[in-house]
C-alpha cells in the first residue's frame, strides 16, 4: 500500500502530464484534418460552381444556335446572331470547356463544331437540320445530367463530412 | 407551365422522324448502287483518292501512296443514339457528319481521333462525289 502511494506521488504528475499532452496532440490533429477536409469541400464548391457556369454559357450558346437553325425560312436567319452564338459556342470548346474534361460533353461538343463549322443556312434538308438540334439537345442534357452528378456528390461529401465532424463531439461528451 | 413545354419541345425533338438513319446513309454514300467519291485530308495527308462504296458493303480505295492501286475492303455504319454515326472502313472507325458546301453541294466529313490519344486532335478528311 505504502508502494502504491509512493509510486502514485512520484509518476502521478508524470502521468498527469502525459495524458494532458496526448489529449492535446490529438485536439490539435482532429482540427488539422477538419481544416483540410474543409478546404478540401471548398475548393470542390468553388470548382463544381465554376463548372455550373460553363455548362450554363454552352448550353445558352447552343440553344441561340439551334433556334437559329430551327428557322425553317432561311430569309428568318439571323446571321449576326448565329455567327455570335457560333464564336462563343467555339470559344467554349477549345478553351473552358477542357477545364471541366467531362469526355461524353466534349465528344458530342466536337461533332457539334464540325457540324456548325460550315452550315448552310440555305440548305433546308430536314434531316441536315434535325441532326443538329438534335445533338445540340443531346450536349445540354449531359451537361444537365453531369452538373446534377456533380451537385449529387458535394451533397454527399458535405452529409460526410458533418457526420465525421459530428463523431468527435460524440466521443468528447462520453 | 414553360418548363413543361420545354420538356415537351425536348421531348418531341428526340422523337421526331426527321433524322439520318441508315438507308438514307446507304443511299447518299451509295447512291442507290454504286458511288464514288474523291478523298482529300483537310490536315492530313492521306493516301487515299477515291473510295467507291457498294450497297453489298464492299469499298475500293484507290490509293497514289507509295503508289497507284487499288484495295478491296468492307464499309459498315454504326450508331450508338441516332444522332452521330460511324462508319468502318477497313480498320478504320471515322465519325461521319453529312454538310454542305456555300453553293448547297452536298458532301462528307470524316474525323478520327489522331493517333496520338492523349491530344485533342482529330484528323480530318473531305469526300467529294465524282461525277
Amino acid at each position: 500500500m505504502e508502494k502504491l502511494e509512493k509510486f502514485v506521488a512520484s509518476f502521478g504528475p508524470l502521468l498527469g502530464f502525459i495524458l494532458t499532452a496526448a489529449g492535446l496532440i490529438i485536439s490539435v490533429s482532429n482540427f488539422s484534418k477538419d481544416q483540410k477536409s474543409k478546404s478540401a469541400l471548398e475548393f470542390k464548391r468553388d470548382f463544381w460552381s465554376k463548372q455550373s457556369d460553363i455548362y450554363l454559357k454552352t448550353s445558352q450558346a447552343i440553344g441561340n444556335i439551334c433556334a437559329e437553325i430551327n428557322k425553317t425560312d432561311p430569309a428568318d436567319f439571323d446571321k449576326s446572331n448565329f455567327l455570335k452564338s457560333k464564336a462563343d459556342f467555339q470559344s467554349l470548346y477549345w478553351g473552358e470547356m477542357n477545364f471541366v474534361q467531362d469526355s461524353v460533353v466534349i465528344a458530342d461538343m466536337k461533332s457539334f463544331d464540325q457540324y456548325i463549322k460550315d452550315f448552310n443556312p440555305e440548305v433546308t434538308n430536314i434531316d441536315y437540320r434535325q441532326t443538329l438540334i438534335k445533338l445540340g439537345n443531346k450536349i445540354i442534357v449531359t451537361c444537365r445530367n453531369s452538373y446534377m452528378k456533380s451537385f449529387d456528390n458535394l451533397q454527399l461529401e458535405t452529409l460526410s463530412d458533418s457526420i465525421s465532424s459530428a463523431a468527435p463531439m460524440k466521443s468528447s461528451v462520453f | 407551365m414553360k418548363q413543361l413545354l420545354f420538356i415537351f419541345l425536348l421531348c418531341s425533338s428526340f422523337t421526331s422522324k426527321a433524322q439520318y438513319t441508315i438507308e438514307k446513309l446507304t443511299n447518299i454514300l451509295t447512291d442507290g448502287k454504286t458511288k464514288s467519291w474523291s478523298v482529300k485530308g483537310t490536315n492530313i495527308d492521306l493516301a487515299e483518292k477515291v473510295y467507291t462504296f457498294n450497297i453489298n458493303g464492299a469499298i475500293q480505295i484507290q490509293k497514289e501512296n507509295p503508289k497507284p492501286n487499288t484495295i478491296l475492303s468492307k464499309w459498315v455504319l454504326s450508331t450508338k443514339d441516332n444522332i452521330r454515326w460511324f462508319i468502318q472502313i477497313g480498320d478504320q472507325l471515322n465519325e461521319l457528319i453529312i454538310s454542305y458546301d456555300k453553293a448547297g453541294k452536298q458532301y462528307i466529313k470524316l474525323t478520327r481521333q489522331a493517333t496520338d490519344k492523349k491530344t485533342s486532335v482529330y484528323y480530318e478528311s473531305i469526300l467529294q462525289p465524282l461525277k
